[in-house]
């Protein structure tokens, strides 16, 4: 006799994004929150973040924003599996202008636990500052 | 008999590598990066002396997909920046190419998009057991710096960190 068991093949793309806008985002450490997800879950802990309790990802993240005027009043985010500590992985900037432009995508390879998008660092003008309309996050788990 | 009490976990075995560009060499137009201790995939850095670092695809298992983006300081914004994967061994660049224009298309109030050259490197196509490619900047004007520091741009605040992704693809 022979038997079959069950297989439950699982993707391994996953992703999460919030489509509402957020208000500014002039404070340091803000988490950029999402709330909708696909192949994944929510962290149970700090709200906005992914939980990935047992494996390590690639991670994408990036945000969609509006209302800079200059480039001194546009931020930087960054992907942490942490919701209170600094940036880990490679940061990105949003709607930098006048001397650079680089790649907006935020990259990481996280470890087994939670991801957050966050705010980083501001520039140093007063006018106004940036709201984040739109926050993604996108990601492969991998099998290690 | 053989019996199996528990369904079987399946996942696709994709791995991933995230690199952190630190220079950039003006004679080869030759993007660095930053190697890391414990890489996920099979692909490895090899840095060539000063001249460039390779990027070593061993194509008989796998395939790959990579994206690099660019960091780049103009002071000037006084022209356009090309970049993209070069293959070493047929000399030629594949794939699509990222793209800059810092003098027209500077940042406004809206999202100005990611910009990241991109190639997929097939095992199906591969004639050699290990594929070298490396990233290549094919225009740039003479203000155009690539250079990076541990914080991102050099002498640049809020610059970010611009970065080299390996996703492999199991055969």
């Amino acid at each position: 006799m022979s038997y079959t068991p069950p297989t439950k093949n699982q993707s391994p793309i996953w992703a999460a994004y919030n489509s509402t806008a957020q208000g500014v985002t002039r404070i340091a450490n803000q988490i950029l929150e999402v709330d909708q997800f696909i192949n994944c879950s929510a962290d149970s802990g700090a709200s906005g973040g992914v939980a990935f309790p047992n494996h390590a990802c690639y991670v994408h993240g990036e945000v969609r924003t509006t209302g800079v005027s200059s480039y001194t009043d546009t931020y930087t985010t960054h992907l942490t599996t942490d919701s209170q500590a600094g940036g880990r992985g490679y940061q990105g900037s949003c709607n930098v202008a006048g001397t650079i432009n680089l790649d907006d995508g935020n990259y990481i390879i996280s470890s087994a636990g939670d991801v957050y998008l966050k705010t980083y660092a501001f520039g140093s003008g007063s006018g106004e500052a940036s709201d984040a309309q739109e926050t993604r996050l996108f990601g492969l788990i991998l099998n290690q | 008999m053989t019996y199996l009490t528990s369904s079987i976990d399946s996942r696709t075995a994709l791995k991933s590598d995230v690199y952190y560009q630190v220079d950039y060499n003006t004679t080869y137009q030759a993007i660095y990066y930053a190697n890391i201790s414990t890489p996920n995939t099979q692909a490895t850095l090899q840095a060539v002396g000063a001249n460039f670092v390779n990027i070593r695809l061993p194509m008989t298992t796998s395939s790959y997909y990579l994206e690099a983006s660019v960091g780049v300081r103009d002071f000037n914004r006084n022209g356009t920046t090309e970049w993209q994967f070069f293959d070493a061994d047929t000399v030629q660049y594949i794939g699509q190419s990222g793209f800059m224009n810092t003098n027209t298309s500077f940042g406004t109030s809206a999202r100005q998009g990611r910009r990241v050259a991109r190639a997929l490197v097939l095992s199906s196509e591969a004639t050699l057991s290990v594929k070298t490619v490396r990233v290549r900047v094919q225009t740039k004007p003479s203000s155009y710096s690539f250079q990076q520091d541990s914080s991102g741009l050099s002498s640049v605040s809020y610059g970010g960190a611009a970065s080299l992704r390996i996703i492999e693809i199991p055969n």
